[in-house]
Protein backbone atom coordinates (compact mmCIF):
# COMPACT_ATOMS: atom_id res chain seq x y z
CA UNK A 1 0.00 0.00 0.00
CA UNK A 2 2.70 2.47 1.05
CA UNK A 3 6.34 2.22 0.07
CA UNK A 4 8.65 4.96 1.30
CA UNK A 5 12.30 4.75 0.36
CA UNK A 6 15.19 7.08 1.10
CA UNK A 7 12.85 9.93 1.98
CA UNK A 8 14.47 13.23 2.92
CA UNK A 9 12.62 16.43 3.69
CA UNK A 10 13.40 19.92 4.93
CA UNK A 11 11.57 23.11 5.61
CA UNK A 12 12.60 26.71 5.21
CA UNK A 13 12.80 28.96 8.26
CA UNK A 14 14.27 32.46 7.94
CA UNK A 15 15.78 31.53 4.58
CA UNK A 16 17.72 28.58 6.00
CA UNK A 17 16.97 25.03 5.02
CA UNK A 18 16.29 23.00 8.16
CA UNK A 19 16.36 19.23 7.66
CA UNK A 20 13.21 17.53 8.97
CA UNK A 21 13.57 13.95 7.81
CA UNK A 22 16.69 12.00 6.92
CA UNK A 23 16.68 8.76 4.96
CA UNK A 24 13.34 7.35 6.03
CA UNK A 25 12.29 4.04 4.48
CA UNK A 26 9.44 1.74 5.38
CA UNK A 27 6.59 -0.20 3.83
CA UNK A 28 3.05 -0.75 4.92
CA UNK A 29 0.74 -3.45 3.59
CA UNK A 30 -2.85 -2.77 2.61
CA UNK A 31 -5.08 -2.95 5.66
CA UNK A 32 -2.21 -2.46 8.10
CA UNK A 33 -2.08 0.23 10.75
CA UNK A 34 1.05 2.08 11.61
CA UNK A 35 1.73 4.43 14.49
CA UNK A 36 4.55 6.95 14.21
CA UNK A 37 5.96 8.18 17.48
CA UNK A 38 8.95 10.24 18.46
CA UNK A 39 10.07 13.43 20.21
CA UNK A 40 8.64 16.82 19.18
CA UNK A 41 10.20 18.17 16.03
CA UNK A 42 11.21 14.75 14.70
CA UNK A 43 9.43 15.42 11.44
CA UNK A 44 6.59 12.97 12.00
CA UNK A 45 3.97 15.51 10.89
CA UNK A 46 6.15 16.38 7.90
CA UNK A 47 6.10 12.71 6.91
CA UNK A 48 2.32 12.66 7.12
CA UNK A 49 2.00 15.78 4.97
CA UNK A 50 4.27 14.17 2.38
CA UNK A 51 2.11 11.03 2.39
CA UNK A 52 -0.92 13.31 1.89
CA UNK A 53 0.80 14.94 -1.08
CA UNK A 54 0.66 18.36 0.56
CA UNK A 55 4.45 18.65 0.87
CA UNK A 56 7.16 17.73 -1.60
CA UNK A 57 10.14 15.75 -0.31
CA UNK A 58 13.73 16.76 -1.06
CA UNK A 59 14.71 13.28 -2.08
CA UNK A 60 13.41 9.74 -2.06
CA UNK A 61 10.34 7.96 -3.35
CA UNK A 62 6.87 7.64 -1.95
CA UNK A 63 4.60 5.17 -3.68
CA UNK A 64 0.99 4.76 -2.61
CA UNK A 65 -1.04 1.93 -4.07
CA UNK A 66 1.48 1.46 -6.86
CA UNK A 67 1.53 5.11 -7.91
CA UNK A 68 3.88 7.93 -6.97
CA UNK A 69 2.28 10.14 -4.30
CA UNK A 70 0.33 13.13 -5.60
CA UNK A 71 -1.90 15.74 -4.02
CA UNK A 72 -5.64 15.10 -4.00
CA UNK A 73 -5.44 11.35 -4.25
CA UNK A 74 -9.12 10.62 -3.92
CA UNK A 75 -8.88 7.67 -1.57
CA UNK A 76 -6.63 9.37 0.98
CA UNK A 77 -8.25 10.93 4.03
CA UNK A 78 -6.32 13.37 6.19
CA UNK A 79 -7.44 14.05 9.75
CA UNK A 80 -5.63 16.80 11.62
CA UNK A 81 -5.13 17.62 15.27
CA UNK A 82 -7.41 20.65 15.16
CA UNK A 83 -9.95 18.62 13.16
CA UNK A 84 -9.84 20.95 10.12
CA UNK A 85 -13.51 21.77 10.53
CA UNK A 86 -14.82 25.03 9.15
CA UNK A 87 -16.40 27.12 11.93
CA UNK A 88 -18.93 28.66 9.51
CA UNK A 89 -20.40 25.33 8.48
CA UNK A 90 -22.71 23.20 10.57
CA UNK A 91 -21.66 19.67 11.48
CA UNK A 92 -23.70 18.40 8.53
CA UNK A 93 -22.28 20.95 6.07
CA UNK A 94 -18.78 20.10 7.27
CA UNK A 95 -19.45 16.41 6.71
CA UNK A 96 -20.90 16.85 3.21
CA UNK A 97 -18.06 19.18 2.20
CA UNK A 98 -15.80 16.46 0.81
CA UNK A 99 -18.52 14.98 -1.37
CA UNK A 100 -19.66 18.47 -2.40
CA UNK A 101 -16.13 19.44 -3.47
CA UNK A 102 -15.85 16.23 -5.48
CA UNK A 103 -18.96 17.13 -7.39
CA UNK A 104 -21.50 14.73 -5.93
CA UNK A 105 -25.14 15.82 -6.01
CA UNK A 106 -26.68 17.35 -2.89
CA UNK A 107 -28.75 14.22 -2.41
CA UNK A 108 -25.78 11.87 -2.62
CA UNK A 109 -23.74 14.10 -0.30
CA UNK A 110 -26.56 14.16 2.25
CA UNK A 111 -27.01 10.43 2.07
CA UNK A 112 -23.28 9.80 2.53
CA UNK A 113 -23.08 12.24 5.43
CA UNK A 114 -26.08 10.73 7.15
CA UNK A 115 -24.62 7.26 6.99
CA UNK A 116 -21.23 8.33 8.35
CA UNK A 117 -22.67 10.61 11.03
CA UNK A 118 -25.10 7.95 12.22
CA UNK A 119 -22.25 5.42 12.42
CA UNK A 120 -20.31 7.83 14.63
CA UNK A 121 -23.31 8.80 16.74
CA UNK A 122 -23.35 12.48 15.84
CA UNK A 123 -26.33 12.68 13.45
CA UNK A 124 -28.40 14.38 16.14
CA UNK A 125 -25.81 17.20 16.32
CA UNK A 126 -25.93 17.88 12.57
CA UNK A 127 -27.31 21.41 12.96
CA UNK A 128 -24.67 22.44 15.51
CA UNK A 129 -21.74 24.60 14.56
CA UNK A 130 -18.28 23.32 15.56
CA UNK A 131 -18.14 25.91 18.36
CA UNK A 132 -21.21 24.26 19.87
CA UNK A 133 -19.65 20.79 19.89
CA UNK A 134 -17.28 19.20 22.37
CA UNK A 135 -13.78 18.27 21.26
CA UNK A 136 -14.73 14.62 20.91
CA UNK A 137 -17.81 15.44 18.84
CA UNK A 138 -15.76 17.70 16.58
CA UNK A 139 -13.24 14.96 15.95
CA UNK A 140 -16.11 12.59 15.18
CA UNK A 141 -17.38 15.09 12.59
CA UNK A 142 -13.90 15.23 11.06
CA UNK A 143 -13.77 11.43 10.94
CA UNK A 144 -17.30 11.29 9.49
CA UNK A 145 -16.28 13.71 6.77
CA UNK A 146 -13.36 11.54 5.77
CA UNK A 147 -15.51 8.38 5.92
CA UNK A 148 -17.95 9.83 3.37
CA UNK A 149 -15.14 9.72 0.82
CA UNK A 150 -14.72 5.95 1.30
CA UNK A 151 -10.96 6.22 1.73
CA UNK A 152 -8.60 3.26 1.68
CA UNK A 153 -5.88 5.24 3.44
CA UNK A 154 -6.33 7.26 6.63
CA UNK A 155 -3.61 9.71 7.61
CA UNK A 156 -4.00 11.15 11.09
CA UNK A 157 -1.89 13.80 12.76
CA UNK A 158 -2.26 13.54 16.55
CA UNK A 159 -6.00 13.29 16.11
CA UNK A 160 -6.93 12.87 19.76
CA UNK A 161 -4.23 14.85 21.52
CA UNK A 162 -6.47 17.70 22.67
CA UNK A 163 -9.17 15.44 24.08
CA UNK A 164 -9.67 14.35 27.68
CA UNK A 165 -8.58 10.82 28.56
CA UNK A 166 -12.02 9.16 28.52
CA UNK A 167 -13.10 10.75 25.23
CA UNK A 168 -9.74 9.85 23.75
CA UNK A 169 -10.07 6.19 24.70
CA UNK A 170 -13.61 6.00 23.37
CA UNK A 171 -12.54 7.52 20.04
CA UNK A 172 -9.54 5.21 19.85
CA UNK A 173 -11.94 2.33 20.22
CA UNK A 174 -14.24 3.79 17.56
CA UNK A 175 -11.27 4.05 15.23
CA UNK A 176 -10.23 0.48 15.96
CA UNK A 177 -13.76 -0.75 15.19
CA UNK A 178 -13.75 1.12 11.89
CA UNK A 179 -10.40 -0.22 10.93
CA UNK A 180 -11.53 -3.79 11.60
CA UNK A 181 -14.79 -3.25 9.70
CA UNK A 182 -13.46 -1.41 6.66
CA UNK A 183 -9.99 -2.91 6.54
CA UNK A 184 -8.45 0.38 5.49
CA UNK A 185 -4.82 1.33 5.89
CA UNK A 186 -4.06 3.79 8.68
CA UNK A 187 -1.05 5.93 9.47
CA UNK A 188 -1.29 7.63 12.83
CA UNK A 189 1.14 10.22 14.13
CA UNK A 190 0.97 10.44 17.89
CA UNK A 191 2.97 11.49 20.90
CA UNK A 192 1.16 9.09 23.18
CA UNK A 193 2.88 5.75 23.74
CA UNK A 194 -0.39 4.11 24.83
CA UNK A 195 -2.14 5.31 21.70
CA UNK A 196 0.68 4.04 19.49
CA UNK A 197 0.57 0.62 21.14
CA UNK A 198 -3.23 0.45 21.11
CA UNK A 199 -3.68 1.42 17.46
CA UNK A 200 -0.45 0.59 15.64
CA UNK A 201 0.22 -2.87 14.22
CA UNK A 202 3.55 -1.47 13.31
CA UNK A 203 5.15 1.21 15.49
CA UNK A 204 7.79 3.40 13.90
CA UNK A 205 9.92 5.09 16.54
CA UNK A 206 11.65 8.23 15.29
CA UNK A 207 14.81 9.94 16.51
CA UNK A 208 14.79 13.65 17.25
CA UNK A 209 15.09 15.98 14.26
CA UNK A 210 16.03 15.41 11.52
CA UNK A 211 13.92 12.33 12.08
CA UNK A 212 15.14 8.87 11.20
CA UNK A 213 13.54 5.59 12.07
CA UNK A 214 15.19 4.48 15.28
CA UNK A 215 13.37 1.19 15.45
CA UNK A 216 10.29 -0.54 14.08
CA UNK A 217 8.24 -2.51 16.57
CA UNK A 218 5.87 -5.22 15.32
CA UNK A 219 3.01 -4.92 17.75
CA UNK A 220 1.53 -8.44 17.78
CA UNK A 221 -1.66 -8.77 19.75
CA UNK A 222 -3.15 -5.38 18.98
CA UNK A 223 -6.52 -5.09 17.31
CA UNK A 224 -8.66 -6.14 20.22
CA UNK A 225 -10.55 -3.65 22.38
CA UNK A 226 -9.47 -5.55 25.53
CA UNK A 227 -5.80 -5.23 24.64
CA UNK A 228 -5.47 -2.10 26.73
CA UNK A 229 -5.97 -4.03 30.00
CA UNK A 230 -3.63 -6.93 29.27
CA UNK A 231 -0.15 -7.24 30.79
CA UNK A 232 1.20 -7.63 27.25
CA UNK A 233 0.00 -4.08 26.49
CA UNK A 234 1.89 -2.65 29.44
CA UNK A 235 5.01 -4.58 28.56
CA UNK A 236 4.91 -3.26 25.01
CA UNK A 237 4.36 0.29 26.28
CA UNK A 238 7.40 0.10 28.53
CA UNK A 239 9.40 -1.41 25.72
CA UNK A 240 8.51 1.48 23.37
CA UNK A 241 9.20 3.98 26.14
CA UNK A 242 12.60 2.38 26.70
CA UNK A 243 13.48 2.65 23.01
CA UNK A 244 12.43 6.30 22.85
CA UNK A 245 14.36 7.23 25.97
CA UNK A 246 17.39 5.27 24.82
CA UNK A 247 17.37 7.14 21.51
CA UNK A 248 17.41 10.61 23.00
CA UNK B 1 -16.39 33.91 19.41
CA UNK B 2 -19.66 35.77 19.22
CA UNK B 3 -20.43 35.40 22.90
CA UNK B 4 -18.77 38.76 23.61
CA UNK B 5 -21.32 40.61 21.52
CA UNK B 6 -24.05 42.38 23.42
CA UNK B 7 -27.58 41.84 22.24
CA UNK B 8 -29.60 45.05 22.06
CA UNK B 9 -33.32 44.96 22.60
CA UNK B 10 -35.74 47.46 21.01
CA UNK B 11 -36.40 48.78 24.50
CA UNK B 12 -32.70 49.63 24.91
CA UNK B 13 -32.86 51.67 21.71
CA UNK B 14 -35.99 53.47 22.96
CA UNK B 15 -34.17 54.46 26.15
CA UNK B 16 -31.18 55.71 24.14
CA UNK B 17 -33.41 57.74 21.82
CA UNK B 18 -35.26 59.34 24.75
CA UNK B 19 -31.93 60.17 26.37
CA UNK B 20 -30.60 61.85 23.21
CA UNK B 21 -33.83 63.80 22.68
CA UNK B 22 -33.69 65.00 26.29
CA UNK B 23 -30.07 66.08 25.85
CA UNK B 24 -31.04 67.95 22.70
CA UNK B 25 -34.00 69.64 24.42
CA UNK B 26 -31.88 70.73 27.39
CA UNK B 27 -29.10 72.11 25.14
CA UNK B 28 -31.67 73.98 23.13
CA UNK B 29 -33.30 75.45 26.25
CA UNK B 30 -29.95 76.47 27.74
CA UNK B 31 -28.68 78.03 24.52
CA UNK B 32 -32.02 79.66 23.81
CA UNK B 33 -31.01 80.77 20.30
CA UNK B 34 -33.12 80.67 17.11
CA UNK B 35 -30.44 78.62 15.31
CA UNK B 36 -30.75 75.75 17.81
CA UNK B 37 -34.40 74.68 17.87
CA UNK B 38 -35.49 71.85 20.16
CA UNK B 39 -36.45 68.35 19.04
CA UNK B 40 -40.20 68.96 19.05
CA UNK B 41 -40.11 71.91 16.66
CA UNK B 42 -37.49 70.21 14.50
CA UNK B 43 -39.42 66.95 14.24
CA UNK B 44 -42.59 68.84 13.28
CA UNK B 45 -40.73 70.53 10.45
CA UNK B 46 -39.06 67.24 9.55
CA UNK B 47 -42.37 65.48 8.93
CA UNK B 48 -43.72 68.52 7.14
CA UNK B 49 -40.64 68.71 4.90
CA UNK B 50 -40.60 64.97 4.31
CA UNK B 51 -44.07 65.27 2.86
CA UNK B 52 -42.78 67.92 0.45
CA UNK B 53 -39.27 67.46 -1.00
CA UNK B 54 -37.03 66.13 1.75
CA UNK B 55 -37.92 62.47 1.04
CA UNK B 56 -36.57 62.83 -2.51
CA UNK B 57 -33.28 64.27 -1.23
CA UNK B 58 -33.10 61.48 1.34
CA UNK B 59 -33.66 58.89 -1.36
CA UNK B 60 -31.00 60.37 -3.65
CA UNK B 61 -28.44 60.51 -0.82
CA UNK B 62 -29.20 56.97 0.33
CA UNK B 63 -28.88 55.66 -3.22
CA UNK B 64 -25.49 57.38 -3.58
CA UNK B 65 -24.17 55.82 -0.38
CA UNK B 66 -25.47 52.35 -1.24
CA UNK B 67 -24.17 52.40 -4.84
CA UNK B 68 -20.77 53.76 -3.74
CA UNK B 69 -20.38 51.13 -1.02
CA UNK B 70 -21.37 48.33 -3.39
CA UNK B 71 -19.04 49.61 -6.10
CA UNK B 72 -16.13 49.65 -3.65
CA UNK B 73 -17.04 46.41 -1.90
CA UNK B 74 -16.85 43.95 -4.77
CA UNK B 75 -13.37 44.79 -6.12
CA UNK B 76 -11.97 45.46 -2.63
CA UNK B 77 -13.10 42.08 -1.32
CA UNK B 78 -11.85 40.12 -4.34
CA UNK B 79 -8.51 41.91 -4.44
CA UNK B 80 -8.13 41.78 -0.64
CA UNK B 81 -8.73 38.02 -0.48
CA UNK B 82 -6.24 37.35 -3.28
CA UNK B 83 -3.54 39.66 -1.88
CA UNK B 84 -3.88 38.02 1.53
CA UNK B 85 -3.07 34.63 0.02
CA UNK B 86 -0.66 35.42 -2.80
CA UNK B 87 2.44 36.70 -1.07
CA UNK B 88 4.24 37.39 -4.34
CA UNK B 89 1.48 39.70 -5.55
CA UNK B 90 1.20 41.30 -2.15
CA UNK B 91 4.90 42.19 -2.18
CA UNK B 92 4.24 44.56 -5.05
CA UNK B 93 0.83 45.72 -3.92
CA UNK B 94 1.61 46.42 -0.26
CA UNK B 95 3.90 49.43 -0.78
CA UNK B 96 1.34 50.89 -3.19
CA UNK B 97 -1.42 50.46 -0.64
CA UNK B 98 0.61 51.84 2.25
CA UNK B 99 1.59 54.90 0.25
CA UNK B 100 -1.88 55.68 -1.02
CA UNK B 101 -4.00 54.62 1.96
CA UNK B 102 -3.09 57.49 4.35
CA UNK B 103 -3.49 60.21 1.70
CA UNK B 104 -6.76 62.01 2.47
CA UNK B 105 -8.41 61.37 -0.87
CA UNK B 106 -11.04 64.03 -0.22
CA UNK B 107 -8.41 66.55 -1.38
CA UNK B 108 -8.97 65.23 -4.90
CA UNK B 109 -12.56 66.46 -4.80
CA UNK B 110 -11.89 69.54 -6.99
CA UNK B 111 -9.96 67.42 -9.47
CA UNK B 112 -12.66 64.75 -9.53
CA UNK B 113 -15.34 67.35 -10.15
CA UNK B 114 -13.30 68.90 -12.94
CA UNK B 115 -12.83 65.49 -14.54
CA UNK B 116 -16.22 63.90 -13.94
CA UNK B 117 -18.49 66.93 -13.61
CA UNK B 118 -21.11 67.77 -11.01
CA UNK B 119 -23.27 64.72 -11.67
CA UNK B 120 -23.58 61.39 -9.87
CA UNK B 121 -20.33 59.94 -11.15
CA UNK B 122 -18.01 62.35 -9.32
CA UNK B 123 -19.67 61.77 -5.92
CA UNK B 124 -19.92 58.01 -6.28
CA UNK B 125 -16.36 57.76 -7.57
CA UNK B 126 -14.92 59.74 -4.67
CA UNK B 127 -16.82 57.84 -1.97
CA UNK B 128 -15.97 54.50 -3.59
CA UNK B 129 -12.26 55.23 -3.81
CA UNK B 130 -12.08 56.24 -0.15
CA UNK B 131 -14.09 53.28 1.10
CA UNK B 132 -12.30 50.87 -1.26
CA UNK B 133 -9.03 51.22 0.63
CA UNK B 134 -10.64 50.68 4.04
CA UNK B 135 -12.30 47.46 2.91
CA UNK B 136 -9.27 46.29 0.94
CA UNK B 137 -6.83 46.55 3.85
CA UNK B 138 -9.22 44.85 6.29
CA UNK B 139 -10.02 42.03 3.87
CA UNK B 140 -6.38 41.45 2.99
CA UNK B 141 -5.40 41.22 6.67
CA UNK B 142 -8.29 38.85 7.38
CA UNK B 143 -7.39 36.69 4.41
CA UNK B 144 -3.77 36.52 5.57
CA UNK B 145 -4.84 35.24 8.99
CA UNK B 146 -6.81 32.26 7.70
CA UNK B 147 -5.23 29.22 9.33
CA UNK B 148 -3.14 27.11 7.01
CA UNK B 149 -4.41 23.88 8.51
CA UNK B 150 -7.97 24.80 7.56
CA UNK B 151 -6.87 25.37 3.98
CA UNK B 152 -4.84 22.14 4.02
CA UNK B 153 -7.74 20.09 5.26
CA UNK B 154 -9.94 21.41 2.45
CA UNK B 155 -7.20 20.77 -0.12
CA UNK B 156 -6.95 17.21 1.20
CA UNK B 157 -10.66 16.86 0.41
CA UNK B 158 -9.80 17.72 -3.18
CA UNK B 159 -10.57 21.44 -3.30
CA UNK B 160 -9.15 23.61 -6.08
CA UNK B 161 -8.27 27.30 -5.78
CA UNK B 162 -11.82 28.56 -6.39
CA UNK B 163 -13.26 26.12 -3.87
CA UNK B 164 -10.68 27.21 -1.28
CA UNK B 165 -11.86 30.78 -1.74
CA UNK B 166 -15.50 29.78 -1.64
CA UNK B 167 -15.44 27.44 1.35
CA UNK B 168 -12.60 28.86 3.44
CA UNK B 169 -11.24 32.31 2.59
CA UNK B 170 -14.48 34.13 1.85
CA UNK B 171 -16.45 32.95 4.90
CA UNK B 172 -13.39 33.48 7.12
CA UNK B 173 -13.15 37.10 5.94
CA UNK B 174 -16.88 37.83 5.86
CA UNK B 175 -17.35 39.04 9.47
CA UNK B 176 -14.33 41.34 9.14
CA UNK B 177 -15.60 42.60 5.77
CA UNK B 178 -18.93 43.50 7.34
CA UNK B 179 -17.20 45.28 10.21
CA UNK B 180 -15.13 47.22 7.68
CA UNK B 181 -18.32 48.06 5.84
CA UNK B 182 -19.92 49.43 9.01
CA UNK B 183 -16.91 51.62 9.71
CA UNK B 184 -16.81 52.68 6.07
CA UNK B 185 -20.46 53.67 6.25
CA UNK B 186 -19.61 56.58 8.54
CA UNK B 187 -16.82 57.67 6.21
CA UNK B 188 -19.09 57.30 3.19
CA UNK B 189 -21.79 59.53 4.68
CA UNK B 190 -19.25 62.18 5.70
CA UNK B 191 -17.74 62.25 2.21
CA UNK B 192 -21.23 62.26 0.71
CA UNK B 193 -22.22 65.29 2.77
CA UNK B 194 -19.08 67.12 1.76
CA UNK B 195 -19.41 66.38 -1.93
CA UNK B 196 -23.12 67.19 -1.96
CA UNK B 197 -22.51 70.58 -0.42
CA UNK B 198 -19.79 71.42 -2.94
CA UNK B 199 -20.65 69.56 -6.08
CA UNK B 200 -24.35 70.13 -6.66
CA UNK B 201 -26.22 71.81 -9.45
CA UNK B 202 -29.41 72.46 -7.53
CA UNK B 203 -32.63 70.48 -7.96
CA UNK B 204 -32.69 67.27 -5.94
CA UNK B 205 -29.11 67.61 -4.78
CA UNK B 206 -29.30 65.31 -1.77
CA UNK B 207 -29.50 66.03 1.95
CA UNK B 208 -26.12 67.78 2.06
CA UNK B 209 -27.29 70.23 -0.58
CA UNK B 210 -30.68 70.60 1.13
CA UNK B 211 -29.02 71.35 4.46
CA UNK B 212 -26.68 73.98 3.05
CA UNK B 213 -29.58 75.66 1.24
CA UNK B 214 -31.57 75.82 4.47
CA UNK B 215 -28.53 77.19 6.28
CA UNK B 216 -28.00 79.88 3.64
CA UNK B 217 -31.65 80.94 4.00
CA UNK B 218 -31.28 80.80 7.81
CA UNK B 219 -34.23 78.39 8.00
CA UNK B 220 -32.99 76.75 11.15
CA UNK B 221 -35.90 74.34 11.56
CA UNK B 222 -35.44 73.08 8.02
CA UNK B 223 -31.72 72.68 8.62
CA UNK B 224 -32.45 70.52 11.64
CA UNK B 225 -34.97 68.54 9.64
CA UNK B 226 -32.12 67.71 7.24
CA UNK B 227 -29.87 66.75 10.16
CA UNK B 228 -32.57 64.37 11.39
CA UNK B 229 -32.91 62.91 7.88
CA UNK B 230 -29.16 62.33 7.66
CA UNK B 231 -29.19 60.70 11.09
CA UNK B 232 -32.05 58.40 10.15
CA UNK B 233 -30.29 57.40 6.95
CA UNK B 234 -27.11 56.51 8.82
CA UNK B 235 -28.97 54.60 11.49
CA UNK B 236 -31.10 52.65 9.00
CA UNK B 237 -28.07 51.63 6.92
CA UNK B 238 -26.17 50.66 10.05
CA UNK B 239 -29.05 48.51 11.24
CA UNK B 240 -29.24 46.92 7.80
CA UNK B 241 -25.58 45.94 8.03
CA UNK B 242 -26.17 44.49 11.51
CA UNK B 243 -29.04 42.45 10.16
CA UNK B 244 -26.95 41.36 7.20
CA UNK B 245 -24.19 40.13 9.50
CA UNK B 246 -26.66 38.11 11.56
CA UNK B 247 -28.08 36.61 8.39
CA UNK B 248 -24.80 35.80 6.67
CA UNK B 249 -22.59 34.93 9.67
CA UNK B 250 -24.81 32.93 12.05
CA UNK B 251 -21.75 31.17 13.51
CA UNK B 252 -20.56 34.50 14.93
CA UNK B 253 -23.67 34.77 17.10
CA UNK B 254 -23.77 31.42 18.86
Amino acid sequence: MIRVSGLEAAYINNNTLIPALGEVSFTLERGQTCAIIGPSGCGKSTLLYILAGLLKPLAGDVVISGEPVRPKRKETALILQDYGLLPWKTALANTTLGLEIRGYSVKEALEGAREAMTDLGIWEFRRHYPAQLSGGQRQRVAIARSLTLKPDLFLMDEPFSSLDALTRESLQKTLLDFWKKKNSTMVLVTHSIEEAVFLGQKILIFTSGPGRILQTVENYGMGDAGYRTRPQFYERCSMVRGIIEGGL
Amino acid sequence: MGSGRSKQLPADYAVAIIFLLALWEITSLLLNRPYFPGPYASLLVFFHEMAKYLWAHLLVSTARVVVSLAAALVPAVILGMVLGREQRLDRYASPLIYLSYPVPKIIFLPLVITLLGLGELSKIFLISVIVFFQILVTTRDASRQVSKSMVDSVISLGAGQLQIYRHVIYPACLPKILTALRISLGTAIAVLFFSETIASRGGIGGIGYYLMEAWARMEWDTMFAAIIAMGIMGFALYMFLEWLEKRTCPWEFL
